[in-house]
């Protein structure tokens, strides 16, 4: 009970200030903070690697194999000699995209499948949640496994696979979160005063349904990282030459007792990547939670 | 009627006498996001043994903080009780180490909770939750407190046959007697009843109401009752304060606040009530808001409501008085508010 | 309860076929001849053709579909590996149990492991103690698993020498880093939702109640708030198990543990599809068990739920 009118004081806030209070709750995490400069600079050195990497990430140097860290190759090289520093910094373009455009597709994918299950109910509502159920039937990473064993590997292949194992989610998601709302006091608050019904749905449903989902794709977007890293692993997604991270660590592995540094330096870029992506979705979750406002 | 209310003023002399619980200028405060907010200012009141006290004022007044101070079951953090003395048998409970208080909770003083619904344990049948009562502080083995649970049950108007069944499967009524059946279940000095019908139906709340009572008569206890209906306190109480902010603004016995209110708050609260005798069609609610605890009001904090408000109310700290025999007012105006009501009466 | 269960289990039918039909569906778009992988590039037409009606691959979607599914149902038949002609369910089921192993232990560790450290950090919030059981555990969901198990191998069998690197020939010694590497994200994961919904119960009221009552607070965190807080905690462990059955595919390769992973990291290089077809199906239908397992527990640890499945034998009603 207390929620729901926490809830209804909140949406007599003005969009803009209910906008702000967030912001303030999520400067207020240090963490969550963190995590999105962190982020924010892992996707600005990706994106000007070519200017800011100190080799080119795809240039060999057969007379410089698996060097170790040094003052000339901070992270080390490769077995042909190439900086695996400048890859890192050049991969992320692929890592990081990866995530995020598999996470976007499969969010509004799944926030439309989800709406018009949730909103309309009835027979398309069983159809959709039936599908999704065998889809979901499906471990993520083995349906993820199948569809690039189907589709081969590569880029864009990745990214549908990873997009079509977490679809389902985001569509199970978005309609539990419209059933729920729809259930609420304030929406019959709302229709009692005569609210036209897309401005119910509009100012009432859509904002609250967006909060989770917004929290869900920042993990998810963490969590493809790692589904895509390990495809990548087993030679089904990115592949080798690419400097995707996790083609990085497959193609590092055969050398790990000589040169763990080949294996090293790219999975602790996932890790730092996906920390900061986990760290953010913590803050966020909680500066959105209409519980924990004190 | 009367009669009834005699024979209860006689039960009351018989076992008054001695002080069973004293507070004194107890304290609390609360700590969310950086903000102080002062639940309790300085509250001070005795109880007899057999007596019960009634507590009266709004929706966060510190009511609750007060009687959960008593048992020291605030939450800590955000709640802090940062001074005063709660003595209950001479003894004071705040410097009590908390071993000390395991046996003290639910066997001395117990305690029932404004909401049954969440009051109990989901996922423990109301038998293995009134048990460990039992076992905590009788000892009593399983056969011994079964027997026991039963009669308890029984007491409070449950089939004694639904003891291994889960909250879940009771209604809020019936919960509420179940809370109460285990607060009752050591025979505790005192019983402090938050609100105990506030989240009940109309009909069930005079029922249980009328079951408190009862078995605080036949177990000879003390109570404070925690409410904010003034029917309620006519019914069961005593003794009443009444709490605004934090603080008891006023307090004696039931026949003297009834009968001569003099708080302009206790003054609000009567007229607020609806009344069957006379014409007004209308009723007359307090103006304004209860203050924000993070910011009380300079001075007596009723002041910004308050119609007889003048310059001395604004600033300082406004001290109880004894306007009459053991009646008590914290107000500037205590004596013309008192002349004012033998006018009208 | 009984009735429940069987109904819970026929409720598993549909969706296995569904989750077959999809499977065999996505396989049958596959671009690529069955019979030039099987019988090489140098073959001719006529020996492919030939081949291909062998396979039954010159019928329809419909034919196909049946086909399969009527072996699959009536025979438990998976069909046949292109590469050895050996029956693809007898190669699971002879390399499912290795994997099972992983999976059962790694979520085996991350229980008793991460529950404990839940309830620590949600019974010192604010405290150190708090932040550095999250910290950890937010850095364990935030490691790929198979890099862990690159960085487990590197420690303790290729510097210290102390555990096996590969291969299942020291028994079960050779399953202790696998299960490790392998629980680390589910033991993140519980220990973090422990933890908060650890915080979320402390703070209900039949907590006070528990303490008014005089109850010991060790009793009533470990009898009255644990038992509430563990009821979200069932669905976390059960996810982390699906997951884990996930990544002890791609771990199995690290490791060279010839279980289900191996098996179909194999066959996808080879592009056995029977074969890839199969370990899916299984996998979905595994899956799709463990599911109904966590429905179970969940009607064992949470009364309210136990009581939908029973016939109530009495009115719910209060005593007039």
């Amino acid at each position: 009970m207390r929620n729901e009118i926490t809830g209804l004081t909140g949406q007599k806030l003005k969009k803009s200030s209910q906008f702000k209070y967030i912001v303030s709750r999520l400067k207020r995490n240090k963490m969550a903070v963190a995590g999105l400069i962190i982020i924010i600079i892992m996707t600005l050195v990706a994106i000007f690697s070519p200017w800011l990497a100190p080799y080119q990430y795809d240039k060999t140097d057969l007379a410089n194999m698996f060097s170790p860290p040094s003052r000339e190759h901070l992270f080390g090289t490769d077995e042909l000699g190439r900086d695996i520093l400048s890859r890192i910094m050049y991969g992320g373009r692929y890592s990081l995209r990866i995530g995020i455009i598999s996470i976007s597709c499969a969010a509004v994918a799944g926030a439309a499948i989800g709406s018009i299950a949730g909103y309309f109910g009835g027979k398309s509502d069983l159809l959709i949640m039936r599908i999704l159920d065998v889809i979901q039937a499906i471990p993520g990473l083995v349906l993820a496994i199948a569809v690039s064993a189907t589709l081969g590997p590569g880029f864009t292949n990745c990214i549908i696979a990873l997009a079509i194992g977490v679809t389902p989610a985001f569509a199970r998601m978005t309609r539990a979160s419209i059933l729920n709302i729809r259930k609420m006091e304030y929406l019959e608050a709302a229709t009692s005063i005569n609210a036209s019904s897309f401005r119910i749905i509009s100012r009432h449903v859509l904002p609250n349904a967006l909060s989770p989902l917004i929290v869900q794709s920042t993990m998810g977007i963490a969590t493809a990282i790692l589904i895509a890293a390990s495809l990548s692993f087993i030679g089904l997604g990115v592949q080798p030459p690419t400097p995707e991270w996790g083609a990085m660590l497959a193609g590092g592995r055969n050398y790990i007792t000589n040169y763990p540094h080949l294996v090293i330096f790219p999975g602790v870029t996932i890790m730092i990547a996906v920390l900061s992506l986990n760290m953010l979705g913590d803050g966020l979750r909680d500066a959105l939670d209409p519980k924990l406002k004190d | 009627m009367n009669e009834a209310l005699d024979s209860k003023r006689e039960i009351r002399s018989e076992a008054g006498g001695d002080t069973l619980l004293s507070v004194r200028n107890l304290e609390v405060i609360y700590t969310a996001s950086g903000q102080v907010i002062r639940a309790v200012n300085g509250v001070s009141f005795d109880l007899k043994r057999g007596q019960t006290l009634g507590l009266v004022g709004e929706t966060g007044a510190g009511k609750t903080t007060i009687a959960k101070s008593i048992l020291r079951i605030l939450p800590d953090p955000p709640a802090k009780i940062v001074g005063g003395e709660v003595r209950f048998e001479g003894e004071d409970l705040l410097k009590a180490p908390l071993k000390r208080m395991g046996e003290i909770r639910g066997k001395k003083i117990s305690m029932v909770f404004q909401d049954p619904m969440t009051a109990l344990n989901p996922v423990l049948t109301i038998g293995e939750q009134i048990e460990e009562v039992y076992k905590l502080h009788e000892k009593l083995n399983h056969q011994k407190a079964a027997e026991r649970i039963a009669e308890m049950l029984e007491m409070v108007g449950i089939p004694s046959e639904r003891y291994n069944e889960y909250p879940h499967q009771f209604s809020g009524g019936m919960k509420q007697r179940i809370v109460i059946a285990m607060a009752l279940s050591c025979n505790p000095d005192l019983l402090l009843a938050d609100e105990p019908t506030t989240a009940l139906d109309v009909t069930i709340q005079a029922q249980i109401l009328d079951m408190i009572y009862k078995l605080k008569q036949e177990h000879n206890m003390s109570m404070i009752m925690i409410t904010h209906d003034l029917g309620v306190i006519a019914e069961v109480c005593d003794e009443v304060a009444i709490v605004y902010a934090g603080e008891i603004i006023e307090k004696g016995s039931k026949e003297e606040i009834f009968d001569y209110p003099t708080h302009p708050y206790t003054v609000g609260l009567f007229n607020s009530l609806p009344s069957l005798n006379s014409e007004e069609t209308r009723l007359k609610p307090i103006p304004g808001m209860p203050p924000d605890a993070s910011d009380l009001p300079e001075g007596c904090h009723f002041h910004p409501r308050c119609a007889y408000a003048t310059e001395e109310c604004r600033s300082g700290r406004i001290e109880m008085t004894e306007i009459r025999p053991g009646h008590y007012c914290r107000c500037v105006h205590a004596a013309d508010m008192e002349a004012r009501q033998c006018r009208i009466s | 309860m009984g009735r429940y269960i069987i109904k819970r289990l026929l409720m598993i039918i549909p969706v296995a076929l569904g989750v077959t039909v999809l499977i065999f569906t996505i396989m049958y778009f596959t671009p690529g001849d069955p019979a030039t992988i099987i019988l090489g590039s140098n073959a001719s037409a006529e020996q492919l053709k030939q081949k291909n009606a062998e396979l039954g691959l010159d019928k329809g979607y419909v034919q196909r579909l049946a086909d399969y599914m009527g072996n699959l149902i009536l025979k438990q038949d998976l069909g046949k590996s292109y590469m050895n002609n050996r029956s693809v369910s007898g190669d699971i089921m002879e390399r499912f149990p290795r994997t099972l192993t992983i999976a059962f232990f790694s979520i085996l560790i991350a229980i008793v492991i991460g529950i404990p450290l839940g309830i620590a950090a949600a019974v010192n919030h604010y405290k150190w103690q708090d932040s550095i059981a999250m910290m950890v555990a937010l850095f364990g969901v935030s490691m790929p698993g198979f890099w862990v198990a690159l960085m487990l191998v590197l420690l303790f069998a290729l510097k210290l020498a102390l555990l096996p690197a590969m291969g299942i020939g020291d028994g079960l010694r050779s399953y202790i880093l696998p299960c490790i590497a392998c629980s680390f994200g589910g033991l993140a994961t519980i220990a973090r939702q422990t933890r908060s919904s650890m915080l979320e119960v402390i703070r209900a009221d039949y907590i006070v109640t528990a303490r008014a009552k005089g109850q010991v607070e060790r009793v009533v965190i470990y009898k009255h708030a644990l038992r509430n807080a563990l009821i979200p905690v069932v669905t976390d462990a059960v996810t982390s198990f699906g997951l884990m059955l996930g990544g002890a595919l791609v771990i199995e390769t690290v490791f060279s543990i010839p279980g289900l992973g191996v098996y179909m990291v194999t066959a996808i290089n080879s592009r056995d599809y029977p074969a890839i077809q199969g370990a899916v199906i299984f996998m979905s239908i595994v899956f799709s068990l463990v599911m109904l397992l966590m429905d179970l527990i969940y009607a064992f640890v949470d009364p309210r739920i136990k009581s939908q499945y029973q016939k109530s034998k009495r009115r719910i009603g209060d005593a007039k």
